[in-house]
């Protein structure tokens, strides 16, 4: 039996991306001064921005300040917003530029990646201690080795093997031609290939 | 590319947003959205202001405390310092009750045996410490203001709200009257609601709050609403008067000419109820819409402190009735703002009442839909499956929602909670209907509980195995797999 906890998790996941139409809508609403129709923005969208977030970021603790960012600059766009793009393409644009722009200002400073709970919640009480272990293990070098790769290149690599979106997508949400996506995709996929391969060494 | 599972799976075991951290988030979003604009060309003459304010405190201590800067009059700076402190704190005797007034935002009422410091210039952002005894007070927030209380074992953080601090050995207590507070401990942060008591030794979890400390916020709450809000008030003779003391030193008194407050004869009285008035007469609306998640604490601004206004007395006869501006309407936004924070909070009862205000009250509001999809939620939770799914029919009802499929899962969920026998059937309809959702997992994963309660192994391999091809890092996957091992 499912536990009650584990439930209630299940029943708090997201909703799926609301269609276009009722982006539109909400929007009219919102730009002629609707009180309530950016608090509706927000409800639509911010499951899948914050779970944005942490494909790219990984289960860092400011995911939910950089929530709170991406749909604070959202509030400020919106009046000058005139329809030029899909808005759910307009939120997810300006929350991989407020990632892009955390990634670029960890990699200055040094930081614990995750918690150790985070990673006996992956790996599950049920394995072996030793499972767990080197389970843990994998885990850690992972976010360690993801941590080395640049934001642009990081980004794009998520996206497309996380995510499982196209060159073209990616490139829409990251303002690049899909070449140069496809490029920055492949490269990172062989850095991090190469910093596991050193690192489990 | 053979690390990519693994990418894929540390990636995205936890990206869910739960409700309330979602709350959370659009309680400190909309604060922030209510602030207004600072235009950026001004920020280079605020710099040189603050930066001028700056360099005239520090001439000013320089000016008024010049013995205890110099090197070799160590005795006389320590003097000094001594007389800064007593002029810094606060002491109460026992059996005595100080109101005073703390900053420019917060009126405070001190119980006796008590200690407390100011830490720092009293602003907009004002900090103090609590050594010991109990602290009622109403502080009310607004952009940039804080209040910070340092307490034994704890630093709470108060936007905007009515509550009390005990400070004890070796650790303290917080209750909240309303509104909410942040409480930081060494080990961890916890959210203080309405009607919550917490204590740094005591249990993990807020506890409802103690009547005692109840019924002395609320005497202290119709105090200070009869001090700010004059209002037709029903006086109460009591035996002693109460004093508003100004407890706000100058630059002056914290420096060359310390005033010792503790002996100031500003208050001595039972803490009794001097003055009964209803609470915010002002504005109604505000009682609907709960405070904020409170903001990071800001540092006092290095401004020039404030003079001290001369301490007054309460009138001894009903002051006169100012004019009541109309009361705000209500909004939908208003509601849900409430229920959000309420929910955060884990009121659950609040929340729904809000829900249910709402979607009354508002049957075209675009949060229409929202509003059923989180009542049914709340019902759910509560287990009151029928009003969970009236909300729910309600909600299917709605074209081109975005919630039809939460919704629909939801409708599910409860169906193999009550049993019912169509529920496997409606997590197969559920699936059709949404065969990307992000529920996938879990509604497959019950499909198959639900298949091999009837007909063991044998009746749900084709379920297992959709659940090991479509998931197949997932637990359920593996767990499944173990249990019924896939036959040659």
């Amino acid at each position: 039996m499912i536990s009650a906890i584990a439930l209630l998790g299940a029943l708090a996941r997201p909703a799926a991306p609301p269609p276009a139409e009722q982006d539109d809508d909400l929007l009219a609403r919102h730009q002629a001064g609707e009180p309530d129709a950016f608090a509706a923005i927000y409800r639509a969208h911010s499951v899948a921005v914050y779970r944005r977030l942490s494909r790219i970021l990984g289960p860092v603790p400011e995911r939910e300040d950089l929530t709170q960012d991406v749909f604070l600059a959202l509030h400020k766009t919106l009046p000058r917003f005139r329809g030029e793009s899909q808005l759910s393409t307009l939120i997810h644009r300006i929350a991989i530029n407020r990632a892009c722009d955390y990634l670029r200002r960890r990699a200055r400073r040094p930081v614990n990646l995750v918690e150790g709970t985070f990673f006996d919640d992956i790996v599950g009480p049920a394995s072996s201690p030793e499972v767990q272990s080197a389970a843990r293990e994998d885990l850690v070098r992972v976010f360690t080795c993801l941590a080395k790769i640049k934001p642009k290149k990081r980004i794009a690599f998520l996206l497309r093997v996380v995510e499982g979106m196209s060159f073209d997508e990616i490139g829409q949400l990251t303002d690049a031609a899909p070449e140069a996506v496809a490029k920055r995709v492949q490269h990172a996929q062989h850095e991090l290939d190469a910093l596991l391969a050193r690192s489990a060494r | 590319m053979k690390h990519n599972d693994l990418v894929r799976t540390a990636m995205t075991i936890d990206d869910e947003l739960d409700d309330i951290k979602r709350a959370k988030i659009w309680s400190r979003l909309e604060d922030r959205l209510a602030e207004p604009e600072t235009p950026p060309a001004r920020w280079p003459l605020m710099a040189g202001v603050a930066a001028i304010a700056a360099v005239a405190a520090v001439a000013a201590l320089a000016l008024f405390g010049s013995g205890s800067s110099a090197p070799d009059h160590d005795a006389s700076a320590r003097a000094d310092n001594a007389r800064a402190d007593n002029a810094r704190v606060l002491a109460v005797p026992a059996d005595t009750t100080v109101t005073s007034k703390l900053g420019p935002h917060t009126r405070a009422s001190l119980v006796g045996p008590a200690e407390l410091e100011l830490l720092g210039t009293p602003g907009d952002a004002t900090a103090v410490r609590l050594r010991r005894g109990t602290l009622l007070a109403d502080f009310t927030g607004g952009p940039d203001r804080s209040l910070r209380i340092e307490a034994p074992g704890a630093v709470i953080e108060i936007v905007g709200t009515l509550f009390a601090v005990e400070a004890h050995d070796g650790g303290s207590c917080t209750s909240v009257a309303h509104g909410r507070v942040r409480v930081t401990t060494s080990a961890r942060t916890v959210y203080v609601g309405a009607g919550e008591r917490y204590c740094t030794t005591g249990t993990v979890e807020p506890q409802p709050i103690e009547g005692a400390v109840k019924s002395a916020l609320e005497q202290h709450g119709a105090v200070i609403t009869a001090q700010v809000v004059p209002a037709p008030a029903q006086v109460v003779p009591a035996p002693t008067q109460v004093v508003p003391a100004q407890f706000v030193p100058s630059a002056r008194a914290t420096t060359n000419a310390p005033v010792d407050v503790a002996r100031k004869p500003v208050v001595v009285a039972p803490p009794k109820p001097v003055v009964v008035a209803p609470r915010e007469p002002v504005a109604p609306r505000a009682s609907v819409v709960a405070s904020a998640v409170a903001p990071p604490a800001v540092a006092p601004p290095a401004a020039a402190p404030q003079p001290t206004p001369a301490p007054a007395p309460l009138p001894s006869t009903p002051p006169p009735v100012p004019s009541t501006p109309p009361p705000l309407p209500i909004t939908a936004n208003d509601l849900y703002r409430a229920a959000e924070t309420a929910l955060g909070a884990g009121d659950l009862a609040l929340a729904s009442r809000a829900l249910d205000r709402l979607v009354t009250e508002f049957p075209s509001s675009a949060l229409l839909d929202q509003a059923h999809y989180e009542a049914a939620r709340i019902a759910y939770k509560q287990r009151s499956w029928a009003v969970a799914r009236r909300h729910l029919e309600r909600l299917a009802t709605m074209p081109r929602t975005p919630l039809a499929e939460p919704g629909h899962y939801l409708s599910c969920r409860i169906a193999v909670e009550t049993r019912e026998r169509g529920a496997a059937a409606c997590l197969v309809d559920y699936r059709t209907a949404f065969p990307r959702s992000p529920h996938d997992l879990d509604a497959l994963a019950l499909i198959v509980q639900l298949g091999h309660a009837s007909g063991g192994c044998a009746g749900v391999a084709t379920e297992i195995a959709e659940l090991a091809r479509r998931h197949p890092s997932s637990k359920h996957a593996a767990a499944w797999r173990a249990r019924c091992p896939e036959q040659p």
